[in-house]
């Protein structure tokens, strides 16, 4: 199991590197790039949304509850804020978009690859990396981060809805100790895991679907363990980066 | 008198999970020939075209293009051995995701500096060659198995290419459909001149366009010869596959 690990981890790091290789010669098209980001990006705001908003208001809701426990319910919107913006609503938005975008790139490129679509495009003369995994990779880099960004305000929404409406918390206080504990270091944070989250979905995506053999069967699993893989690598990087972080931006 | 001989294939071996699947596979296919490949389902003739077309590579053996050997090839020199090969796949192979137009101007755009309007030019004459006039504009999704082989077999011949290979372009095909093809690769061989290198089980096909039969058995080519030739062949194994006899 380990060994199998360090092997796609090996393959999905080769297939990130030919992106990258691929990026610095210009080659990809504008026109993918930007179709690909709307999909990833503007259709995603829906399931975004709705994945924030409930994340907010349980959060804050929960927090209030234990902090009215020794009466600092006032302080709610302090710890929920630095909550959402440098662990909730990246994690979430990231395994989210890795059950909606990454599941579709496994889906459709291993149907291409069971269908000898991939081989078609190297009769071509046009390599898959640049001509697929490229455009969705890069969409999918740029527009993690700002579902991110999009998503935390949403999220903020929610929790200052439930704190302030709900649970009778004053709107002055929520929002002094929200803006005074809350730095822009913590929305950064949540920033830069979105980035390499984005980065996760889409070669993870990519590699299983170009390594999907056997039919609609294959392109089922590749799809399944696409998903499956991204979530979890999406939790273990961002433990990493929890630890690396603080360490290196000195917060 | 042989035509010349443009593609070599000697001792071509090739294992898949364990599996001896080509044991040493030779075949040299002249300038202007159309080269079939017969066997049984299963026998490695779809490992064979992949391997001359760079899609595999071999374990063993040398795949000979006017002499050069593309097992060795560089990513460049294949490049360019690409402007001069098309593939139709078994299952057309068409991108979903483009339109029957953006499908045969695929290859165009990619290695050809055509401008936009003889692309389109060329585009209009493949889908006329084929007989699918007009139907630029189509989703692929829309079109049947049978248009979708033509658009296929357009796609291939929009690049006017030196060699067309084609993999089991029959199958799945009703008579009628399947006959059309067999016309269509006649065609394609006197309008554009194409060497074709055709990967099939369907004798009928083999029989109405072959020039050279071959027939691959357990990993070796076991006969080589004219249609007349593999029609009195007296070889068990061709017997058996001719008559259709079960094992």
């Amino acid at each position: 199991m380990i060994s199998s690990f360090l092997r796609e981890l090996g393959a999905v790091t080769i297939l990130g590197w030919e992106t990258l290789r691929n990026l610095l010669k210009g080659e990809g098209e504008l026109g993918e790039i930007l179709r690909q980001m709307e999909l990833i990006g503007v259709k995603s705001v829906p399931v975004v949304s709705l994945t924030t908003v409930f994340a907010g208001m349980v959060l804050a809701l929960n927090t209030y509850i234990g902090f009215t426990r020794f009466g600092a319910g006032q302080y709610t919107g302090s710890v929920v804020g630095v909550a959402l913006a440098k662990e909730l609503v990246p994690v979430l938005a990231g395994i989210v978009i890795a059950g909606r975008v990454g599941a579709a790139m496994a889906a459709e490129l291993g149907t291409m690859k069971v269908t000898e679509q991939i081989d078609a495009l190297y009769t071509l003369n046009a390599d898959p990396v640049a001509f697929l995994v490229l455009p969705r990779t890069v969409a999918s880099t740029v527009m993690l981060p700002v579902l991110v960004l999009f998503g935390d305000g949403v999220a903020h929404m929610g929790a200052y809805a439930v704190a302030v409406g709900l649970m009778g918390v004053n709107s002055r206080l929520y929002n002094y100790y929200l803006f005074t504990y809350m730095e822009p270091w913590d929305i950064a944070v949540g920033f830069i895991k979105a980035v390499s989250f984005g980065l996760i979905i889409a070669l993870i995506g990519c590699y299983k679907g170009l390594n999907a053999e056997g039919g609609a069967e294959g392109v089922g699993r590749a799809t399944t363990s696409a998903v499956v893989h991204s979530s979890i690598t999406i939790l273990i990087v961002d433990f990493i980066w929890g630890k690396i972080l603080p360490w290196t931006l000195r917060y | 008198m042989d035509p010349q001989v443009l593609i070599e294939v000697k001792g071509l071996e090739k294992s898949l999970q364990g599996r001896k699947v080509l044991k040493g596979v030779d075949l040299s296919i002249g300038e202007g020939e159309v080269f079939i490949v017969l066997g049984r389902s299963g026998v490695g003739k779809s490992v064979l075209l992949k391997n001359m077309v760079g899609l595999m590579r071999p374990d063993a053996g040398r795949v000979l293009y006017e002499g050069k050997d593309l097992v060795r090839a560089s990513a460049e020199e294949w490049k360019r051995v690409r402007r001069e090969f098309a593939v139709v796949f078994q299952h057309s192979a068409l991108f979903d995701s483009l339109s029957v137009g953006e499908n045969v101007a695929f290859g165009l755009r990619r290695m050809t500096s055509l401008s936009g309007e003889e692309i389109r030019q060329r585009v209009k004459e493949a889908l006329s060659l084929v007989g699918l006039e007009g139907i630029e504009e189509a989703r692929v999704s829309q079109l049947s198995g049978g248009m979708q082989k033509r658009v296929a077999i357009a796609r291939a011949i929009a690049l006017r290419p030196r060699v067309i290979f084609y993999d089991e372009p029959t199958t799945g095909l009703d008579p009628i459909m399947a006959a059309t093809i067999a016309m269509l690769i006649l065609k394609m061989k006197k309008e554009i001149g194409s060497t074709s290198f055709i990967i099939t089980h369907d004798l009928k096909l083999a029989f109405r366009v072959g020039t050279t039969l071959a027939m691959l058995h357990d990993g070796r080519i076991v006969f080589r010869g004219t249609p007349e030739e593999f029609q009195g062949c007296r070889d068990p194994v061709v017997r058996k596959f001719v008559e259709g006899i079960p094992d």
